[in-house]
């Protein structure tokens, strides 16, 4: 959270004016504070690369949309991954539609574009990923944000939009199936 | 979020996972794994964002426009209902236009044959058309005056456009014609389909359809008495609004109307910063969404070309590599590999580049 109040209180109050310039300098603060804390998110709770380019887009298409409700320069990273949440969650249920009606969905390439880790480290993500294609969305997403992004219950409950209870019940469930899946009973 | 343990740890009451061994590593080993994030990558991110916000600010006053033009045409309309008049649907059978040519005749001075076989010929002395491009994936005629008649052969992994002022005719093989007028352009097919695409717009036409493009309504209505011009001209879309519109394209699942709009910023906009990424992103869909592995590798180099050293040329080099290999040309996807282990030698992809062009083990 080190983006100053005022810098965002600025650019905000820039962003309502049609002044391209003004755009593409707060765009250029706000992608280099948080489009690599984005993107990494989208990877972890879409479990797969190919598909970040749009999440990021589109969450900071948004972001600039609604830059002026946000009042706190800290509250910010906490809007991102909200959103970030939100888009993840329809991408995967569309993805499950589409595997549903028998549409093709390319796996394969991800796995040429993943170059940022070893080996070892992807096929460990893709394992932990395959255990978590069998549990629903909702569930998957607050795993992932619980075990992975290593959020606490509280966040975790906020972000998916539920009550803590929710939350631990999904996280549960979805643990179930990782363990069972990757032969760890 | 950013005490991210918490005071609770990791277990939810369930059996955690943090101590279970093997589990536990594999876990560990899982948070390790992350996205490819190049510079150039996040240049593409920023570009897209921007042409977004720009396309959408822009489209306000073209859409309003657009909404008074329609409330215009539908009173002339209602009114030409009470006595004779033309049709005014942009596809109509529109009899005062003249029909297409069933077919062309070699021998004639005004045709062009090529090497695949399709044939253009001009409608007449005042016909304008230049050839600008001509490979193996791609050919592209600029009409900039009169008209004339395509017979474009069947060759799907090749796109064939025609640009005709501000309208794109993308074909993959039929017949048709296209003729030029002040600011617009009217398109009629004989065969097969077309896909004509303009600023803010697009439509398909089959065999037996025709129509003037843009469509009145995107042009702005006729002026006051007295003006110099009968018309004022529809505005020339810039590389940011046709990439925004390409983007959308992309994003409603239609590639190969983004790919024609992308097409059209490199064609026009050669020097912009807007043009590699749209070779870029043209190579991704042919890639991801066409299959055209062959055609997307051509498109990365373009873009390599296009960034000239940019960051984006490192990702585009990469891309390369993975077009080739999927293309299943293990030699061209090794060239490209030991060029990009040459000029980035400690590029964040190189370990995933020596691996798909086949040079892992003689990496150092």
């Amino acid at each position: 959270m080190t983006v100053p109040v005022r810098r965002v209180v600025a650019a905000s109050a820039r962003i309502q004016r049609p002044d391209r310039d003004a755009v593409r300098l707060q765009l250029d603060d706000l992608f280099k504070e948080h489009s690599t804390y984005v993107a990494r998110l989208a990877y972890r709770l879409m479990g797969r690369d190919v598909e970040i380019d749009d999440v990021v887009q589109d969450v900071f298409v948004l972001l600039l949309r609604h830059i002026d409700r946000i009042r706190q320069a800290s509250a910010v990273r906490a809007w991102l991954a909200t959103t970030t949440v939100r888009l993840t969650r329809r991408r995967l249920r569309m993805k499950r539609l589409r595997m549903l009606l028998g549409l093709s969905d390319d796996t394969g390439l991800a796995e040429a574009r993943d170059s940022g880790s070893s080996p070892e480290d992807r096929a460990a993500f893709r394992a932990v990923h395959v255990a978590l294609e069998s549990v629903g969305v909702n569930a998957r997403i607050a795993w992932t944000l619980r075990y992975l992004e290593q959020e606490r219950i509280e966040d975790v409950a906020r972000l998916c939009g539920c009550s803590k209870r929710t939350a631990k019940r999904r996280i549960a469930s979805a643990q179930r199936a990782v363990k069972g899946a990757l032969g760890h009973d | 979020m950013t005490d991210r343990s918490g005071s609770d740890g990791l277990d939810d009451g369930e059996g955690g996972l943090e101590d279970a061994g093997a589990l536990g590593r594999t876990l560990e080993a899982a948070r390790r794994a992350a996205p490819a994030l190049t510079p150039g990558r996040g240049q593409q991110w920023r570009w897209a964002v921007l042409s977004h916000v720009d396309g959408r600010r822009r489209s306000r006053r073209p859409a309003l426009a657009i909404a008074c033009a329609a409330a215009v045409l539908l009173a002339i309309v209602g009114w030409r209902q009470l006595g004779p008049g033309t049709p005014h649907d942009p596809i109509a059978a529109s009899a005062a236009m003249p029909q297409p040519r069933p077919a062309s005749d070699p021998g004639d001075p005004g045709t062009q044959v090529l090497a695949d076989g399709s044939r253009i010929t001009s409608d007449g002395p005042t016909t304008v058309i230049e050839k600008a491009v001509e490979t193996a994936d791609d050919v592209l005629y600029e009409l900039r005056a009169g008209g004339a008649h395509f017979e474009v052969a069947r060759r799907p992994s090749r796109t064939f456009r025609v640009h005709a002022g501000p309208v794109t005719v993308q074909v993959i093989g039929t017949r048709f014609l296209v003729e030029r007028s002040d600011d617009r352009s009217r398109v009629a097919v004989t065969q097969g389909r077309v896909l004509v695409s303009w600023w803010g717009g697009s439509r398909e036409l089959g065999p037996g359809e025709e129509g003037a493009f843009p469509p009145e309504q995107v042009v702005a209505p006729a002026p006051a008495a007295g003006s110099p011009s009968a018309r004022r001209h529809a505005p020339e879309p810039g590389p940011d609004v046709l990439f925004a519109h390409a983007d959308s394209a992309r994003k409603a699942g239609k590639p190969e109307l983004a790919i024609a709009q992308l097409r059209t910023v490199i064609d026009r906009f050669p020097g912009d910063p807007h043009a590699q990424a749209a070779a870029f992103t043209i190579g991704r869909l042919l890639l991801e969404s066409l299959h055209q592995p062959r055609q997307a590798a051509a498109s990365f180099e373009q873009a390599r070309v296009l960034a000239k050293g940019a960051p984006l040329a490192e990702d585009a080099l990469a891309r390369e590599v993975d077009a080739w290999a999927a293309a299943g040309e293990p030699t061209l996807a090794r060239r490209r590999a030991e060029l990009y282990r040459k000029q980035y030698p400690n590029g964040s992809r190189l370990a995933a580049v020596l691996r798909v062009g086949g040079l892992e083990k003689s990496a150092p």
